[in-house]
Parts: C-alpha cells; sequence; structure tokens
C-alpha cells in the first residue's frame, strides 16, 4: 500500500540546537499515527513541517516529506496554500485562541467552502449546518450566528473539528485536540474525530503526550525523544510490549488509577542521561 | 481536624450581569460545602473546569471570606478574622499553585523569592538556609542566583514547594501543581510531595482534574459538580464502587493505556 504521508530522513535545525534528527515515518491511507513524547520530543515540529507553518528560526536541513509522492518541501508556497484545509487541514490545540474572535461562527465555516470549494453564500450555509450536525452540535442555526467566546471549550473544538472535515481533506492533523479539555468532553471529542475520520476514510496524524489517547485511538504509534525517533509500530503491540527503555519508563511513569502500585514512577535518571549522551552525540 | 469548613457558601458578583442602579446580582459559586483535614491526611479535591474546586481551595487558606457557614482552623473559628488577625496563621497555611512560571516573579532570582517569603514572616534567612531548602526539594544551590526563565518548568514548580514549605507550615493547599508537567517530570515532584508530606506531618488540600493522580496520592477524596460536593470518601473505595453515576462517568472518561475497543462507544 502507498503511504499518503512519507517521511524520510527529515532533519531540522534552530540556531541553538538540533530540533529533529533523521526522522522517518510512514502512514497509509485511513490509518490514525500517533506522535508521542514530551515537551521537546520534537512531535508538534513535525506536525509544523508537514503543514509548512514551521517557526521562522526552524530550518529543515535535509530528508522529504512526501504527500501523495510529493515532497511538499520543494513546492513553491502557492501550491501548498492550494493543499492546506483542502487536502491537508488542521485540528489545532487551543479552541480558545484558533477560532477569530470578531466574527461569527458561521462566518468562519463558510470561507473555506465558498473560497476553495466555490460554493454559493447559500449552499455554503447549508453546508455549514451540516457540518454542524456531524459534529453533534444541537440547535446548528442558532450556533452559526454566535460568536467564538459564547461557546464553550468543546463546543468550540466541535466547530474546529467541522471545519477540518468541512474540504474532505486526506490528511488531518491533530495537534493535542483534546488537551484543553475536561475528560468527559475530551472523550465525547476523540469519539467524534474518530467516527468521522472512519467515515470520510480520512487519515490522521495525531499529536499528543497522552498514552491514554493513543491507546484508544490509533492504529500506530511513533515514539519520539529530543527530535529522534525511539520505536514505532502498531499501537497495540508497543503498549503492551515497549522495546525502547524509555517507552517502558514513560509508560511506567503514566498514572494509572486502575494500577495505583504499578505506575507512576519516576523514569530513571540513566534512562534520560542515556538519551542525553546519544543526543549530544 | 486541623482545618474544617462547615456548610460554607461563597456568593461572588455576577459580571455577567448588567446594572444601572442598585447592586449588582451575585453567583453563588460554592453551595453549603463542608470538608475537613486532619494532620498528616491528604485530601483530594476533583471536578471539572468551573466546579468550583480552587474556589474551595482559596476559600480554605481564608483568601476568600465564605458568605455562610463557618471556616474553623486548628479549633478556632476564622470565618470573620481581618487581615491583622489572620497574619500569624499564614505561615502556617500555604498554597502551591499550578503555573510555576506566572507565580515566580520574573524579574526576580530563585533566592531572592525564597527570602522574602521568609522575610515577611521575620525569619532569619541567610544562604545556608536557603540553600537547605533547595536541597531539600532537589535543587543544586547554585538555582539560588538563577531567575526563573532559566529553570525548567519541573524545577519551577520546585521551587514553588519550596516557597510554600520554607515557613514549615501544617496545612497546604496544592491547586493543579502538576497538570502542566511531563508525566516523568509529574512523578518526581508526587514523590517530592508525598516525602514533604510525611516529613512535616502535612495536612493536604489536593486539587487536580487528573484522577488518576488523585488515586496515588489522597487517601480521601470529594467530587465536586456545580460548586456542590456531590461524592465523599475514601479513594479506593470511590474507585472500586463509585456511589453516584457522576463519578462514575468522570471515572469512566479516562482512557487508559492499553487499547480498549469498546472504551470509545461507552
Amino acid at each position: 500500500m502507498n503511504p499518503v504521508i512519507d517521511i524520510r530522513h527529515l532533519s531540522a535545525q534552530s540556531a541553538a540546537a538540533l530540533i529533529l534528527r533523521d526522522v522517518s515515518l510512514s502512514v497509509n491511507a485511513g490509518e490514525a499515527m500517533a506522535l508521542v513524547g514530551e515537551s521537546g520530543a520534537g512531535k508538534s515540529t513535525i506536525a509544523k513541517a508537514v503543514l509548512g507553518i514551521l517557526p521562522a528560526g526552524i530550518k529543515v536541513t535535509s530528508g522529504e516529506i512526501l504527500f501523495e509522492g510529493t515532497d511538499l518541501l520543494q513546492l513553491p508556497p502557492a501550491r501548498m496554500r492550494d493543499l492546506l484545509g483542502v487536502r491537508i487541514a488542521l485540528i489545532p490545540q487551543d479552541p480558545q485562541t484558533s477560532l477569530n474572535p470578531s466574527r461569527r461562527i458561521g462566518d468562519q465555516l463558510t470561507d473555506g467552502l465558498r473560497l476553495r470549494a466555490g460554493l454559493s453564500r447559500i449552499a455554503a450555509t447549508a453546508k455549514a449546518l451540516q457540518l454542524l450536525n456531524d459534529v453533534h452540535i444541537r440547535e446548528p442555526e442558532r450556533v452559526l450566528k454566535r460568536y467564538p467566546h459564547e461557546l464553550s471549550g468543546g463546543m468550540r473544538q466541535r466547530v474546529l473539528i467541522a471545519q477540518a472535515f468541512s474540504l474532505s481533506p486526506h490528511v488531518i492533523i491533530a495537534d493535542e485536540p483534546t488537551t484543553a479539555l475536561d475528560v468527559t468532553v475530551q472523550k465525547q471529542v476523540l469519539r467524534l474525530i474518530r467516527q468521522l475520520q472512519r467515515e470520510h476514510g480520512t487519515t490522521l496524524l495525531f499529536v499528543t503526550h497522552d498514552l491514554g489517547v493513543v491507546a484508544q485511538i490509533c492504529d500506530r504509534m511513533t515514539v519520539l525523544y529530543g527530535g529522534k525517533v525511539l520505536e514505532q509500530g502498531a499501537t497495540a503491540g508497543i503498549l503492551k510490549n515497549p522495546s525502547h527503555r524509555y517507552t517502558q519508563a514513560l509508560l511506567a511513569a503514566n498514572p494509572r488509577y486502575d494500577q495505583p502500585e504499578q505506575s507512576l514512577k519516576p523514569v530513571p535518571e540513566e534512562v534520560i542521561a542515556d538519551l542525553k549522551r546519544e543526543k549530544s552525540a | 481536624m486541623l482545618i474544617e469548613a462547615r456548610n460554607i457558601s461563597l456568593d461572588v458578583p455576577d459580571m455577567g450581569h448588567q446594572v444601572l442602579i442598585g447592586k449588582r446580582r451575585t453567583l453563588r459559586i460554592l453551595k453549603n460545602v463542608s470538608i475537613a483535614i486532619a494532620r498528616g491526611e491528604t485530601v483530594g479535591i476533583v471536578g471539572e473546569s468551573g466546579s468550583g474546586k480552587t474556589s474551595l481551595g482559596r476559600t480554605l487558606l481564608r483568601l476568600y471570606q465564605p458568605s455562610e457557614g463557618q471556616l474553623l482552623f486548628d479549633g478556632a473559628d476564622i470565618t470573620n478574622l481581618d487581615q491583622r488577625a489572620m497574619k500569624p496563621l499564614r505561615r502556617r497555611m500555604q498554597m502551591i499553585f499550578q503555573d510555576p512560571q506566572s507565580s515566580l516573579n520574573p524579574r526576580r532570582t530563585i533566592g531572592s523569592i525564597l527570602a522574602g517569603a521568609m522575610a515577611l514572616h521575620g525569619d532569619e534567612t541567610n544562604e545556608t538556609i536557603l540553600a537547605a531548602l533547595l536541597d531539600r526539594v532537589g535543587l543544586p544551590a547554585s538555582a539560588l542566583r538563577r531567575y526563573p526563565h532559566q529553570l525548567s518548568g519541573g524545577q519551577r514548580q520546585r521551587v514553588g514547594i519550596a516557597r510554600a514549605i520554607s515557613l514549615k507550615p501544617e496545612f497546604v493547599v496544592a491547586d493543579e501543581i502538576v497538570s502542566g508537567l511531563d508525566v516523568s517530570t509529574q512523578a518526581q515532584v508526587l514523590d517530592l510531595l508525598k516525602g514533604l508530606r510525611q516529613e512535616f506531618g502535612l495536612a493536604l488540600a489536593f486539587i487536580s482534574h487528573d484522577l488518576s493522580v488523585i488515586r496515588h496520592i489522597c487517601d480521601r477524596i470529594v467530587i465536586m459538580r456545580g460548586g456542590e460536593i456531590v461524592e465523599a470518601g475514601g479513594t479506593a473505595e470511590t474507585f472500586r464502587a463509585p456511589k453516584t453515576e457522576f463519578a462514575r462517568m468522570l471515572i469512566a472518561a479516562i482512557p487508559l493505556p492499553a487499547p480498549d475497543p469498546h472504551w470509545l462507544d461507552e
């Protein structure tokens, strides 16, 4: 099977440090792949590199990012813009800051449909209503007229999910989409993402630090530390039998309410020391 | 019981309500809440955002004055004490904040931040005392001359803990102190807190939205919703057999790091 996203030997650096080191990973059509790691692991950098929105200070030094066979790193900005939102879309982390506070939900949802899909205002509004229905928002007609601050965090995240799926992209990148939400809302949002992803056959790249979330919604996972891939494979297999010491330590550090005695163990210092030595080598 | 709240309620001005003439309406954000914590005991306060858990923590420290009910500290009624009468008690009750980034003054060194809290209560401070304090939370003495931004998130949270224990308090409120940290750092900081709790015989109110963390560190828990306590009990019993549907749902919403094909559908 041809991968939809195929990242090959990607390295990136800032003025101060190497950010990504020879990262390779591929995601097949319709699959949900998790990028897992702690802060500084490089998981968000990979997501930003795919979207072509790396911060000004970070430069890709080598490697390629193939999307359906085309190297995104070689695309002129105008061609890249044509892809974003249409073929590759983003569900951002923070529903608070990702919607324009001074525009109504309806206007923001119909932008892409009118400008990118060429729908008329009436057709775009009808589609927006259907999208809000798909993400289980009650009274969608009223929500279209609302401003972001009038909605709860969970509702805003649903709007952003509706927006991401609106142009039926082939790939959706979700960057910690439930980190800011309460657990009960998180569960609803995860269910929604998984359900829409399956219905549309969308390929999902899911950035998260939460191994619990990975376990419940991703088919495969990539474990990162210090910009390097440590381990990659089927989620069930890695979580059951992690081969890298860091992955084992991360699992043992994760608090579990069902295993109060065996979990929440601090990561042994020698594991971190080994990784740091490797990193500076 | 070292700290005890009896049927307290807390009203705040309703800023969402327009007033032209007369008094602003109030919102009741704590409703008839009772909670007691003994020395050496850790009580978890859990709930979703807006449930009133932080307001309860701050009221227990008498940072807010309850609108109704009674607040007792070490047997004395502190419900209506003024600032001056509260001052000698302040050192006996401390808070560790959620975000060490914004609760440490960015323009002062760690040494100056720690010395400030102690000087306020007339305690002697010198380099040796401060270095010993840092050592107790696992930081090197060299950190005294650092500024908060030069430390990692986990190190900053250790400074927040050092500040809280610098006055040898008896009661500590820890408000979401590990929610911004990576899991590996979280385990270390909680380990530190467990050690200090034992050493000082602390009465600890541990506020968190994370039930898994609560399960590990608390003897008892109270679950809040809409400003009320909806369930209270021993931690192990509550997890084994939650009494309310709300508690059951909260626990079931936590994703475990082991794939469960039915979890999403429940």
